[in-house]
């Protein structure tokens, strides 16, 4: 201590000593290349340790003792010394040159206020616009996979917000998905019809300095899109960009859930001849078209011959290689973008055009999308700007393909059929068995119906079902400084969209050849016209009104002080809307006349069985509105410029329904503060670490869940068939409802090296989410039951959780001369732990395994497991403890186990990932690889289970199965069984046995350009030329899993195949 | 700077002068907390008041059909499979659809019930007197139906000292409600039943809704399974003074498999319209008609061709359901009440009443001009041949059940149910535990719960 003041002492007296002799030098810092002041250089003396910083005009004042040198910096500036005497001299005029690898200053754009990250204390992550455009195609949302660290993909692939996590999990029943926030205002909207080439960058905003500005739904964090803007006494920039995406065709074979043909058949064959399965019903359920064919033998309807010909095709077919023939081929996206921008004294302006079209991997399924954008601003008066933007999407989606899956039968008794045909050897379309017996089916074409056969490749090239939709985005705005420092903003925006799907079926089609089939009537009379139907799905569309006023004041006292605040309210008023929809019968396509004057009460007998009425209009009208309203202020304070304080506060309110008035609104608000320890005269490694910054911020997020309710809540309906209106209880209300919560504590700490040579920042944050509403487990006496209407109310605040976690990015030079070669490595570690929840604990060890509930201590997102001991010699049965013996009393086993006694295998979702990316350039050519790595977590596979197979359980493992004494060694796939017992299954699926770790490592992407040298373009009126190719999906490096698995796709029918771009961009 | 924090507080007022009513409107149009006769009413519509309605397991275990040999372990729900065998253990784990069911429909009558807070306004007596009545008449169903799946069989000599089931009477879910016992549980269904005559319409908006010949129905089944014959025959009796048409078999068309009135409101019997659940074991692959019930059935008598129709595969199968479906109708019809009081007048001692009713049925049920009414004089003899017409008439009613349970405390009448499937034989004797099905474990384990003994 005594130290400390003897210290403090010692900087007073320096500081007050020059004041003896001194001799005052005057000059200012400017850029060598623009001739513009530098705002914010370090000045050095480094004799007398004494430091200035030049202001807004690049000045500077100093007082000199004795002679020194002065030592002139800036960030993104080759420093410069330059010696000084004592002697009276003239006004110092500093050049900087700019490094040749420049550091630009990112700006960071909340939504509110933008802020140099330089000043910022909260947490972001800013990808810039080069950085976005490493990926080709994809959403834009895709394109923030694996280089932003925190940002994590739960669901591989994702294209929506509901796929990524910001900094691990905040909640546990409510929604998980970040806020999007696109130019200043929420977006709703589907994030698919944003142009990525019209994104200047992307803003993610991680901790509660940086998110509580956004309030009540900034809890699961904020990704702010900020589009391209044109800037003032810019030159037109005109920019043509054009590429093609083709990806391979999909690997069906990935799945294992499935058998080949003639396993398939011989399990069939049994189920037949043991009798039981297959019953023939009055409802027709079908059989597989392999039953059918042993029924005809057996009937004697087709000769032993024709029967082993038929058999032997069946056989030797497989309906994978069959789909991936004629249902499935390389995807082919073509993107096509002009954006022009640039800008007057004025004025300045951005035009946006762009065309997508994507054939998908799937025959006669596909997409397209128109994007017009114009952004106009003008300063009429100084101090005055105005400005406004439209605009417009219009997509289209066609789904006229098949799948895998539809081919299946359409019942619930059977699946997919592993042995079926598309096509013959003459080229002739199959028909598929579904929804009815094909011997029934023949016996009513016999009896003059249509024939009632459904024949996939014929439905392909008749199926015609559309999607269109439109999306408008009025943006408009004012902005007034007046008084100097103060700077009022009026903004407004409107957003409309709609979208209608309609199936147009044609009378060949197998929907209306079913639909007539089944009404027809005894006499053959026909009650629904044999005709072309158009049907047009209920449309929906939503439109909202956002607005904000905001005033801004910002000034500086001295050089010492800077104060920054910001108030303002903002509303949002949104409005959902589903409209009736139309089915006309009769139609003719041609005149597009149709009828929908049917009768639609009296009810038919139809075929097999039963009786329908005729398939009415769609009629219900839905309306939902979202309202939120919010006050807010944000506020700093520097301190010579080294010392940062940050405050928020914002109240929010929305009209949460059945809530207590005084819980619609929740105050949240953040603390936080930064300093720049280099700053400090008494900093001691300037050398090797010019810059170091440490900060840190505290505050609160929140989170809505819109489908609780204090009060009861009923929503009506109408009873068409009784004409009378009738009412659900959707909640029997919980009047302790509360908001949920999420506070953050966020450490970090930003460093560069000398000359740039590695820069990254890391951070350590923890995040308490409080009051979060979860499912309780309520006895079923309480009438809130499984499958009940009222399930909303056993949503209750019950749960704090905890997540903690470490984001660290580094950015490298390696080399820097002739090739330039970076790398940018991001790790995170994140876990998270319930803390606190109450409700009664769940004795059925079931729940465990399908959804786990809540244990204190615990990861949220903890696997549970039963551990294994093994197959049975004997037997090859899987073996369980019980009464301190091994044996197979699965069910005692099963239902006495205590849930406090499973396994805990790990985590569902990674919790130490991260990304490497090395860029390499030399001359024009540009070679970028992203690697990314997933660790320290676990997933669940399938199985076979003994005699499941009779159930229509199909997996590979099948050829794993345990088959004689001494397998036990070699397998944990336990042995065949005459049928399927649950316990027994139980056991064995949610065993330790079938978890496997889900490390790896993978290729992401690759991506090669190449731009034309300037002075090989000549006189062409070209800016520049870029030609560059990408792919995607390259493949895993390393896996810890053993089995064919991709960690990424656990159950998925297959991984995202390997797509592969190319594209060329002009500049002008 | 003064004038500059006047200016930014007076922007700020600007601002938060449009507020509260603004966040007022309703996220969806749909949505609404109830509190008016109408919501209460509108409430006691929903469909799940009368469909899969809690009889099922009853259902399964009765006498009233077979299933053929290899089509028990194909049965995927592991309830359906345990209980056509009375095993021990029944759900596996799994929750039971009937304890659910009910106590879901308990929860809308409970909060239909809310209505007795509206003090209302003259025109809207008659509806709130109909919304009370019928939630009090939907609370005292399901209780009386979950008491003949999980309670013992009513013994007024024990009930005081045997569990009951859990009674909700309020829709907070925050309550804890144990069992209580068999007394209480009868008391509140009774109280629930008699409160809710009183205030039924002899004339509902249609018969999904309980009116009040329904009401007297019910209360005449409570009373009939505890053993009060003279309160059974009352409210039969006042039931029947409201409504007591019955169809004339020969007016239908027995070719047809589901040969009554497609409409049930046009089904001149029904008083109150209840669908039973779907369940697989008593669908058209698995059915088969009891064939000792098939052979009651007299060649003149219109019920063997009504009633059952034969199946491609060779099964009959029971089509005289009131609804024109595979699933079970389990609602209140007029048949059973000249059924019951018959029996009930007969075991009064009032043989010649007894007799008319049967054969005022009997009449109907017949071949034209081949019914000869039945003569008999000892009284004995006369229950007897009620019981046996009981089971003829009343099939695949959820009824079946509820009669063996109270007929086996009675020797002359108790027997013991066989099941023979894949070799194997299954006994259900009078008096074994397994009369009572087990509480599903979630809700024991949830709430506690003391289970049944099996």
């Amino acid at each position: 201590m005594k130290r400390k003041i003897a210290l403090a002492a010692f900087y007073v007296l320096a500081w007050i000593w020059p004041c003896i002799a001194q001799q005052e030098i005057n000059g200012f810092v400017y850029s060598s290349s623009n001739q513009m002041p530098l705002h914010g250089a370090s000045v050095q003396l480094k004799k007398a340790g004494q430091i200035r910083h030049s202001g807004p005009d690049g000045g500077f004042k100093l007082e000199l003792t004795g002679n020194d040198t002065l030592l002139v910096s800036f960030v993104g500036y080759i420093p410069r010394y330059i010696p000084v005497t004592v002697e009276p001299q003239q006004l110092l005029e500093i050049y900087l040159e700019p490094e040749a690898e420049t550091l630009e200053e990112v700006v960071i754009n909340t939504g509110y206020y933008q802020v140099p990250r330089e000043r910022a204390t909260g947490s972001f992550v800013h990808v810039d616009n080069q950085t976005l455009n490493r990926v080709v195609g994809g959403s834009i949302l895709q394109r923030l996979e694996g280089i932003a660290p925190g940002v994590q993909f739960t669901n591989a692939g994702g294209t929506s917000a509901s796929d990524i996590r910001v900094r691990g999990l905040a909640t546990i029943q409510s929604d998980e998905t970040p806020l999007i926030v696109l130019d200043g205002f929420p977006y709703e909207g589907d994030i698919n019809t944003i142009n990525p080439n019209d994104i200047e960058s992307v803003t993610v905003l991680k901790d509660a300095a940086a998110a509580s500005i956004w309030g009540a739904r900034a809890g699961n964090g904020v990704i702010v899109i900020t589009t391209k803007q044109g800037r003032y006494g810019q030159k037109a920039q005109i920019s043509f960009n054009n590429n093609v995406t083709i990806g391979e065709k999909p690997d069906l074979f990935y799945n294992q859930n499935r058998l080949p043909s003639d396993i398939v058949m011989q399990i069939e064959k049994e189920k037949y001849e043991r009798g039981g399965y297959y019953n023939e019903a009055a409802t027709q359920a079908p059989f597989p078209e392999y039953v059918e064919l042993l029924i005809r033998r057996d009937q004697g309807l087709i000769s032993g011959e024709k029967f082993t010909q038929q058999e032997t095709i069946l056989r030797n077919t497989e309906v994978r290689d069959e789909a991936l023939r004629y249902l499935y081929r390389p995807s082919q996206y073509r993107q096509h973008a002009l954006n022009v921008r640039g800008g007057g004294e004025t004025m300045r302006y951005a035009f946006g055009l762009g065309y997508d079209r994507n054939r998908s991997t799937i025959v006669g399924n596909g997409n397209d999308r128109l994007n017009i954008n114009m952004q106009n601003t003008f300063k009429p008066l100084e101090g005055l700007e105005l400005s406004g933007s439209i605009w417009y999407t219009s997509q289209g989606t066609e789904t006229n393909g098949l799948t895998l899956d539809d081919l299946g039968s359409g019942a619930t008794n059977f699946g997919l059929s592993p042995y079926i045909r598309l096509r013959d050897e003459m080229g002739n379309s199959l028909p598929v068995v579904k929804d009815y017996r094909m011997p029934y089916k023949e016996s009513m074409a016999a009896e003059g119906l249509l024939d009632w056969q459904f024949r996939p490749l014929d439905e392909i090239t008749m199926a015609d079902n559309r999607t269109k939709g439109t999306e408008m985005r009025l943006n408009g705005g004012v902005r007034y400084a007046f008084l100097r420092h103060f700077n009022l903003s009026a903004d407004y925006q409107f957003v409309r969209g709609e979208s209608q799907t309609i199936q147009h079926y044609t009378p060949d089609s197998y929907y209306v050849r079913n639909l007539v089939n089944r009404y027809t009537q005894e006499d053959g009379t026909q009650v629904i016209p044999h005709n072309h139907i158009l049907y047009g799905q209920r449309p929906a569309g939503q439109h909202a009104h956002s607005a904000r006023g905001q005033l801004n004041y910002s000034r500086d006292f001295g050089s010492d002080h800077a104060v920054a605040l910001l108030a303002g309210a903002e509303m949002r008023s949104g409005v959902r809307e589903t409209e009736p929809g139309y089915r006309l019968y009769n139609y003719d396509p041609e005149y597009r006349t149709g009828n929908t004057n049917f009768d639609y009460v009296t009810r038919y007998p139809t075929r097999p069985r039963l009786t329908g009425t005729i398939p009415e209009q769609p009629s219900g009208r839905d309306g939902y509105m979202d309202r939120f309203l919010s006050y807010y202020g944000n506020g700093s304070y520097t301190y010579r410029k080294r010392y940062i304080l940050s405050a928020s506060l914002r109240w929010d309110g929305s009209n949460l329904f059945g809530v207590k008035t005084n819980q619609r609104g929740t105050p949240l608000w953040s603390v936080g503060g930064s300093w720049e320890a280099s700053g400090e005269r008494f900093y001691p490694i300037a050398d090797w670490l010019p810059y170091l910054r440490l900060r840190g911020t505290y505050g609160s997020a929140g989170n809505v869940n819109k489908s609780v309710s204090a009060y009861p809540v009923i929503r009506y309906a109408m009873d068409t068939g009784r004409d009378l209106q009738y009412a659900d209880l959707q909640s029997a209300g919980n009047p302790s409802l509360r908001w949920e919560q999420v506070n953050t504590l966020n450490m970090g700490m930003d460093w560069r090296t000398m000359g740039n040579r590695i820069t990254g920042s890391i951070e350590y944050y923890t995040k308490w989410a409080q009051d979060l509403i979860g499912a309780d487990y309520l006895p079923p006496s309480t009438g809130i039951i499984t499958g009940g209407t009222a399930v909303a109310t056993n949503l209750i605040n019950y749960a704090d959780l905890q997540t903690k976690g470490v984001d660290v990015q580094i950015n490298s030079l390696n080399l820097n001369g002739g090739i330039t070669w970076k790398s940018l490595l991001m790790v995170s570690w994140v876990r998270n732990r319930v803390t606190h929840f109450n409700t009664g604990e769940v004795a059925t060890i079931g729940n465990y395994f399908t959804s786990p509930p809540p244990v204190v201590g615990r990861s949220r997102d903890a696997l549970y497991a039963l551990p294994w001991a093994g197959l049975d010699h004997e037997t090859g049965m899987p073996l369980v403890w019980y009464d301190g013996a091994l044996g197979a009393e699965y069910s005692d086993y099963y239902r006495n186990y205590d849930p406090a006694d499973l396994r805990i295998e790990g985590v569902r979702v990674p919790s130490f990932y991260g990304s490497l990316r090395n860029d390499v350039s030399w001359k024009g050519i540009a070679l970028s690889v992203l690697v990314t790595w997933k660790t320290n977590y676990v997933f669940r596979r399938e199985s076979i289970y003994p005699g499941v197979e009779y159930d229509g359980g199909y997996h590979m493992d099948y050829f794993r199965r345990w088959q004689k004494p001494g397998d036990e060694r070699i397998t944990d796939v336990p042995a065949w069984a005459e049928s399927s017992e649950t316990y027994r299954t139980q056991v064995y699926r949610h065993s330790e046995a079938l978890v496997d770790r889900g490390d790896h490592v993978r290729i992401q992407d690759v991506n090669l350009s190449y731009a034309f040298p300037r002075d090989l373009l000549g006189r062409l009126p070209i800016a520049g030329i870029r030609l560059y190719g990408y792919v995607r999906n390259v493949g895993i490096l390393w896996k810890s899993t053993q089995t064919g698995i991709d960690p990424d796709y656990v159950t998925a029918e297959y991984p995202a195949p390997r797509t592969f771009a190319f594209g060329v961009q002009v500049d002008f | 700077m003064k004038k500059e924090t006047v200016l930014s507080l007076a922007a700020l007022l600007v601002c938060t002068a449009c507020g509260r009513n603004f966040l007022d409107i309703k996220p969806d149009v749909r949505l609404t907390v109830p509190n008016t006769v109408q919501d209460y009413d509108a409430l006691l519509n929903h469909i799940r008041m009368n469909t899969a309605a809690s009889v099922e397991l009853g259902i399964i275990g009765s006498d009233e059909y077979y299933i053929p040999d290899g089509t028990l372990t194909t049965l995927s729900g592991a309830d359906e499979r345990n209980a056509y065998i009375w095993a021990t253990e029944i759900f596996e784990g799994d929750e039971s659809a009937d304890w659910n069911r009910a106590y879901e429909r308990i929860l809308y009558a409970n909060m239909a019930l809310e209505v007795e807070k509206i003090t209302p306004a003259d025109k809207e007596i008659a509806l709130w007197k109909n919304v009370k009545g019928s939630a009090l008449f939907f609370r005292a169903l399901n209780y009386y139906q979950l008491a003949q799946l999980f309670c013992q069989i009513y013994d007024a000599a024990t009930a005081a000292s045997v569990p009951g089931i859990p009674l909700r009477l309020e829709y907070d879910v925050t309550q804890r409600v144990g069992r209580g016992t068999l007394a209480q549980t009868y008391r509140r269904i009774l109280d629930d039943a008699t409160a809710a005559v009183e205030l039924l319409p002899e004339m509902a908006v249609d018969k999904k809704r309980p009116n009040k010949a329904a009401g007297h129905a019910l209360l005449s089944r409570i009373y009939l399974q505890m053993a009060d014959y003279g309160l059974a025959e009352k409210h039969a009796s006042l039931s029947l003074q409201l409504q007591d048409d019955l169809i004339d078999l020969n007016t239908l068309d027995p070719t047809l498999n589901y040969p009554f009135p497609e409409d049930v409101n046009q089904n001149i019997e029904v008083l109150f319209d209840n669908g039973g659940g779907a369940a697989t074991i008593v669908g058209l692959a698995r059915f088969n008609a009891d064939t000792t019930l098939l052979a009651l059935y007299s060649d003149r008598d219109l019920r063997r061709d009504v009633y059952y129709f034969a199946h491609t595969n060779g099964a009959t199968i029971f089509g005289g359901g009131y609804v024109r479906s595979t699933r079970t109708w389990i609602g209140l019809a007029t048949d059973e009440m000249w059924i019951t009081r018959a029996e009930c007048r007969a075991r009064l001692g009032d043989v010649q009443g007894a007799l008319e009713d049967l054969n005022h049925l009997l009449r109907y049920r017949f071949r034209d001009g081949m019914f000869d009414p039945i003569k008999e004089s000892n009284a004995e003899e006369v229950l007897r041949i009620v019981l046996q017409e009981r089971r003829k008439e009343l099939v695949m009613r959820g009824t079946r059940w509820e009669d063996l349970r109270r007929l086996s405390n009675d020797p002359r009448f108790a027997g013991t149910l066989v099941r023979m499937i894949d070799g194997q034989r299954y006994e259900l004797p009078a008096g074994d535990p397994r009369w009572v099905w087990p509480i599903p474990d979630n809700e024991v384990e949830l709430n506690k719960l003391e289970q049944n003994i099996r």
